[in-house]
């Protein structure tokens, strides 16, 4: 992006309703145009966001972060260049390069490190959301050694500032601007431009600027990740066609030349673990790739997949089965296939999912394609609930087929009682990373379809009445991790529900009566007010709903105790646990 | 004007939103609305990424005006 293209999107009118995000900018440099590029970047990836930075003091970025007040700001973005980390480590700034002054750099550096992450810390416990740059340009000329050598004093200096980038990373809220992304789009010998710096205060390119500016958007934005990949087998998950070649014959291996398929199964296996769900679509003998899947050999485990969709139909058929198995749209999903004929059927079938050929034969194709996967996949952390997600379907797929099963012979009730169901309430003043993810991608049992913004979610704990519950279960089928969230107020004997959802996975099996029994007697509430809007998607809570009211639902319907209880079926599960914590 | 003139003038415009092509032709930068150092330095570098002309603040405030900056840089063709 050019600088007056920037200019001009970051001056484009915002609409009154658009969501207003207080960012802060700290650096120790003359922000001008990085602000006017990340600005720029963000309102070309979020047309209805604004974005209204303040910045600190030129020159003081210690203490620009140390005097920030934390309750004003949603979104901290903090660039970070050497002459913040001791003045002399720039140009601006004479204060001798002799090799006895060098002792009193190093200890200078470690002292503001240590500031800056006594800072960052203070305001990553506050502040929604945090971005950080380390130093992106060079060290000047200082040291004793020549360029091509590294000394122990500059060692030193990375050393120092390494050690605060692992630091910042483990802070809740912070992400870290991966500086190997940032050298393939920037690179290093054209960052910085000395007469900028010494005339004007600011050190980079436009051009550096502008890539630092998009990263950073890219990171401000956070883009929930793709939820599940369809991968076919052969050609692609290995080398060779099983059904002809046999199970020993297929390769992935160096002595045979097909060590990318290797590669990539430990990249699908490493998805799998991160929470990605992996799906197999396969035109084959299912006998002949569960015998596959026996290899010890196999990087990608078969506890790691689910389903497996082996048979002669149409590909477009497997994938339909799998997003009906996974419960997700197409649009976030990636298949992934050698032959572009199944891929344009699959395409053709599905246009919003990404469909890609693998390039079988191309050792360069299939690692830019595991760097893009890498880009649609990645999240900032993996969490508990990431890990339990495959099982978590299965169990639900195993719970789905025993009702069918047992439909006519048992009750509802008994069937309920024979699953051994349990709960596990937690309640706190601000939600985590799974609740958060679950209020905003679930559609069907959603109270008011009402998505919340990364700075809006973490300020929910602004009111010192509101509350999230999130809700977690378990049967003799194996864990569903967390299936429900509430948010809402609690105000004398009333409680106030503006967010609920459930997933569907946990459907059936009287989880959001438990929810609501649960509010009652938590907070000794006599009523319920529920904030109900009705969208294209959310019939079944207006249906639930409508069972308990008196009335038919309509928007902020108010549900008394007594009525609840009359209305209630019995309530099968155990609650195992009831956790009530002061998060953060 | 020719393309560049008009490319010339966009870069004011968006530099001094709120200002119009006859302000700008008119007036020398210091009287334009809301001209600080900080909008010199951002056409400094506007006119550098645009047209890959490098000045500085005095060069720049010696010319004074839009029409001399259109001048030097029709010269410069």
């Amino acid at each position: 992006m050019k600088l007056i293209e920037a200019l001009e999107i970051a001056r484009r009118p915002v609409a009154e309703s658009a969501s207003k995000v207080r960012a802060f900018l700290a650096c120790g440099f003359t922000p001008l145009h990085l602000q006017t590029f990340i600005t720029g970047h963000l309102r070309a990836l979020q047309e209805e966001t604004r974005v209204e930075f303040s910045v600190g003091l030129f020159g003081d970025l210690c203490g620009s972060l140390e005097r920030l007040d934390p309750s004003i700001v949603d979104l901290l973005v903090v660039v970070i260049e050497w002459s913040d980390i001791d003045p002399r480590l720039g140009l601006r700034t004479l204060g001798g390069w002799r090799p006895s002054d060098m002792v009193g750099i190093l200890e200078s550096a470690q002292t503001a490190v240590a500031r800056l992450e006594q800072a960052l810390t203070k305001a990553a416990g506050q502040i929604p959301a945090t971005v950080v740059c380390m130093p992106s340009l060079p060290l000047p000329p200082m040291f004793s050694t020549r360029p091509l050598q590294a000394g122990l004093v500059e060692a030193e200096l990375q050393h120092t500032v390494a050690g605060l980038a692992a630091s910042a990373s483990r802070l809740p809220g912070v992400r870290m601007l991966s500086a190997q992304r940032l050298a393939e789009a920037s690179p290093p010998s054209d960052r910085y431009d000395v007469k900028s710096d010494v005339t004007t205060g600011f050190p980079y390119t436009l051009r550096h600027a502008s890539v630092m500016g998009e990263l950073l958007a890219e990171l401000i934005r956070n883009r929930p990740p793709m939820k599940g990949l369809i991968t076919d087998l052969d050609d692609t998950l290995w080398a060779g066609i099983v059904g002809e070649d046999g199970v020993e014959e297929i390769s992935w291996h160096l002595d045979r030349k097909t060590q990318m398929h290797g590669v990539y199964q430990q990249f699908v296996a490493s998805l799998a673990g991160a929470g990605i769900l992996i799906g197999v679509a396969s035109k084959n003998d299912a006998s002949v790739v569960a015998r596959a899947f026996e290899r010890k050999d196999l990087l990608l485990s078969a506890r790691d997949v689910f389903p497996i969709e082996t048979h002669w139909s149409r590909k477009s058929e497997s994938v339909r089965r799998i997003l009906k198995t996974w419960n997700v749209g197409a649009d976030s999903v990636v298949f992934v296939d050698d032959s572009p004929m199944e891929v344009a059927e699959v395409k053709a079938e599905f246009p919003a999912m990404e469909c890609v050929v693998f390039p079988k034969d191309d050792n360069q194709g299939m690692l830019d394609l595991l760097k893009h996967l890498r880009d649609v996949f990645g999240k900032p952390s993996v969490t508990g609930d990431d890990k339990l997600r495959l099982d978590s379907i299965r169990s639900a797929s195993a719970w789905r087929q025993d009702s069918i099963k047992s439909a006519g012979s048992f009750s509802e009730d008994a069937l309920l009682r024979a699953a051994e169901g349990s709960l596990v309430f937690s309640l706190a003043r601000e939600g985590d990373a799974r609740s958060f993810e679950l209020v905003n991608k679930t559609n069907q049992f959603n109270l008011n379809g009402k998505r919340f913004s990364e700075f809006e979610w973490r300020r929910t704990a602004s009111n010192p009445a509101a509350f999230v519950l999130s809700v977690s279960y378990k049967d003799k089928y194996g864990p569903l991790g967390t299936i429900a969230v509430v948010v809402g107020a609690a105000n004398g004997h009333t409680v106030e529900v503006s967010a609920w959802v459930m997933s569907c996975r946990a459907f059936s099996r009287r989880i959001e009566f438990h929810c609501l029994q649960y509010i009652f007697d938590r907070f000794a509430a006599s009523e319920i007010v529920l904030d109900l809007q009705a969208t294209d998607r959310n019939g079944v809570i207006v249906e639930f709903l409508d069972q308990l009211l008196d009335e038919p639902a309509e928007p902020n319907p108010r549900l008394a105790k007594a009525s609840f209880l009359k209305k209630a079926p019995e309530l099968p599960h155990q609650i195992e646990e009831v956790s009530v914590c002061e998060q953060r | 004007m020719n393309n560049d003139d008009d490319r010339l003038m966009n870069c004011f415009l968006t530099i001094f939103p709120g200002t119009t092509r006859d302000e700008i032709k008119g007036s020398k930068f210091e009287d334009l609305p809301g001209w600080d150092s900080l909008r010199g330095v951002t056409l400094l570098a506007v006119l550098d990424d645009e047209f890959g002309v490098q000045m500085d603040m005095d060069e720049l405030l010696e010319l004074g005006t839009f029409d001399a900056i259109e001048r030097q840089f029709a010269r410069a063709r």
